[in-house]
C-alpha cells in the first residue's frame, strides 16, 4: 500500500496542447525537429524540481499528429534523460492518436534496428494488448499489464504469475526497470515492482 | 523573335516518367541560349511535371540571370498554371496573360489542390511555411482526399508533408517547392503530393557518410527509403517513415535525384505486393524530386 501511495503521489502532468499554446504553436500537429527541440527545452527547464521516482505524464489530448522528427527530439530525448538524470524519473504517454502511435512505434523500431538497443515507453491505454510501445517481450508485456491491474508486486509473485524461474524473472524485471517501464519501491524488507 | 532561340517542348508533362523528355532538353536549353519555350503541344500537366518544370526554370534563371519566356500556352494549360499559382513563383515570363474572366474559380468545390508553394531553405522560415501548408491541407483535405477518406489518412498525409519538407532545409541546402492535387486521368482518380528542391541531391548529401557503401545513386535512394539513414545524424526516420505510411495506404513513391530514379509501388489490390524499380544513367537534374501518389 505504501508503494501505491508513493507511486501515485509524485506525478507531473504536462499537457502538450497547453505547452504548445505557451510556445505559440496553434496547430494540432507537433511536427519538425526544431519544434521538438523547443518543447524539450521547455520541459527540461522543469526537471530541476523533479522528485526521484516521479512520473511525467505527457498528455497528448487534442494533438492530432506527432511526427517522427518531433518524437526523436522530444519524446526520445526525454526518455534518455529519464534514464540518465541524477533523479531517476519515468515517462508515461496519454491520449495518443492512432497516427502518433504508429509514428512512435516506427521510430522506436528504426532506433532499435540501427542502434541495437531497446527503447520503449508506457502508455495509459491498451495498444495492441499492451500498455507499452516499443521493444518489449511478450513476458515483459504480461508483467506490465499485471502491474497495471495490481499496482505492485514482488519478484516472487511475478515469477509465479509468469510461471518462470526467479532468475529469469529478475533479469526481465531489471530490463523493464532500466527501460523505465516499471518502478521499484522498497517495502517491508522487500523490493516491490510497481506500475508507472 | 528568331526561331533558334525557341524550343518547342513535347506533350510529356503527363507523369513522372514522360517528364524525362523535358529533362533531356535541359542541356540544350543552356548550350543553345534558348530564351523562349513554346508550350503549344502541351495538352496536360500534372503536379510533378509542373513543380519540376519550375525547378528547371529556376535553375535557368539562376544560371543566366534571365527568365525563360513561355509562349503559345494553350488556354486550358494557362488556366491550370494560373490556378496553381505557377506564375507567382516569378520564375517565368508569360506572354499569354490570362484574362481574369478565364480564371478557374477558387470556390470551396475547386479546392482539391494545394497551390505551388515555396519551402524556404532556412529552418525558421521553413517551419512557418510547413505549418501553413499543413493548415491549408487540413482545411481542404476532405476535397483533396475525397476518394480516399478512411481512417487516419489525413493525419498520415500531415506526417508525410512534414517529413519530406524538412528534408529541404535539413539536407538540400536550397529552397524547394510543394504542390498537391487530385485529378482524373483516363479512368483513374489520382492524388499526387510533390515536393522538390534543386539542392545538392541525395548522393552528395551523404558524401560525409563513408560507412554507407552503395554502387549507385538509385541504390542509395532505395536504401534511404527502407533503412533509417541520415546524412546528418546517426540515423534519420523521415523517408523511411514516409515509405511505411505509403505502404499502409497502398500508394507509390517516386524519387528522382541527380541521374537516378526509384519508384516504389505498394499494391494493396494484389496481395499487398511491393515492387521497386530503379533507373540509372538518366540525364542529370539538380536536387531531389519526390512524389507520393494514390490512385483509385
Amino acid at each position: 500500500m505504501e508503494a501505491i501511495l508513493l507511486s501515485n503521489r509524485y506525478r507531473m502532468i504536462i499537457s502538450l496542447s497547453r505547452l504548445a499554446r505557451e510556445l505559440k504553436v496553434t496547430s494540432p500537429d507537433l511536427i519538425t525537429r526544431p519544434m521538438g527541440r523547443s518543447f524539450f527545452k521547455k520541459v527540461a527547464s522543469r526537471l530541476s524540481c523533479i522528485q526521484d521516482g516521479e512520473t511525467i505524464l505527457l498528455d497528448f489530448e487534442d494533438i492530432r499528429v506527432v511526427d517522427s522528427s518531433f518524437i526523436a527530439e522530444f519524446i526520445m530525448k526525454l526518455i534518455f534523460e529519464s534514464q540518465s538524470n541524477t533523479q531517476r524519473f519515468y515517462v508515461k504517454l496519454s491520449s495518443l492518436s492512432d497516427t502518433t502511435i504508429m509514428n512512435i512505434e516506427s521510430v522506436f523500431k528504426s532506433y532499435h534496428s540501427m542502434n541495437n538497443s531497446k527503447i520503449a515507453v508506457i502508455t495509459d491505454e491498451l495498444i495492441n494488448n499492451s500498455y507499452a510501445i516499443g521493444q518489449v517481450s511478450d513476458k515483459g508485456k504480461d508483467i506490465i499489464n499485471y502491474l497495471n491491474i495490481n499496482k505492485s508486486a514482488s519478484a516472487v509473485e511475478l515469477a509465479s504469475f509468469l510461471q518462470e524461474e526467479s532468475g529469469y524473472t529478475a533479469q526481465l524485471l531489471e530490463e523493464l526497470h532500466s527501460l523505465g517501464l516499471v518502478k521499484t519501491e522498497t517495502g517491508r524488507n522487500t523490493v516491490l515492482y510497481c506500475a508507472i | 523573335m528568331p526561331d533558334d532561340n525557341r524550343i518547342t517542348i513535347p506533350n510529356t508533362l503527363k507523369d513522372t516518367y514522360s517528364f524525362e523528355e523535358i529533362i533531356n532538353l535541359r542541356e540544350k536549353l543552356f548550350s543553345e541560349n534558348i530564351s523562349h519555350i513554346d508550350m503549344s503541344r502541351v495538352g496536360f500537366i500534372e503536379p510533378y511535371s509542373m513543380v519540376s518544370f519550375a525547378i528547371l526554370g529556376r535553375e535557368y534563371l539562376r544560371n543566366t540571370g534571365k527568365k525563360l519566356t513561355l509562349v503559345n500556352i494553350p488556354l486550358n494549360i494557362n488556366q491550370y498554371l494560373y490556378r496553381m499559382d505557377f506564375f507567382k513563383t516569378g520564375i517565368f515570363e508569360n506572354t499569354d496573360k490570362l484574362d481574369p474572366k478565364y480564371y478557374f474559380k477558387r470556390s470551396s468545390l475547386s479546392k482539391s489542390v494545394i497551390e505551388i508553394t515555396e519551402i524556404p531553405g532556412k529552418e525558421r522560415e521553413s517551419i512557418r511555411v510547413i505549418s501553413d501548408v499543413i493548415a491549408t491541407f487540413r482545411k481542404r483535405a476532405d476535397n483533396i482526399l475525397k476518394y480516399w477518406l478512411f481512417g487516419s489518412i489525413v493525419d498520415y498525409f500531415v506526417t508525410v508533408i512534414s517529413e519530406i519538407c524538412q528534408n529541404i532545409f535539413e539536407h538540400s541546402i536550397d529552397s524547394g517547392f510543394l504542390a498537391m492535387q487530385t485529378y482524373s486521368y483516363s479512368s483513374e482518380h489520382i492524388v499526387r503530393l510533390v515536393i522538390s528542391d534543386s539542392g545538392v541531391g541525395i548522393r552528395e548529401s551523404f558524401t560525409g557518410k563513408k560507412e554507407i557503401s552503395v554502387d549507385s545513386t538509385a541504390s542509395l535512394i532505395e536504401k534511404v527509403l527502407t533503412t533509417p539513414l541520415s546524412s546528418k545524424r546517426d540515423f534519420g526516420y523521415g523517408l523511411c517513415q514516409v515509405n511505411t505510411i505509403v505502404e499502409k495506404l497502398g500508394g507509390s513513391i517516386y524519387i528522382r535525384s541527380d541521374d537516378a530514379s526509384v519508384s516504389v509501388v505498394h499494391n494493396k489490390k494484389y496481395n499487398s505486393t511491393t515492387k521497386t524499380f530503379q533507373k540509372t544513367n538518366l540525364a542529370p537534374f539538380p536536387g531531389t524530386q519526390l512524389s507520393v501518389t494514390l490512385t483509385t
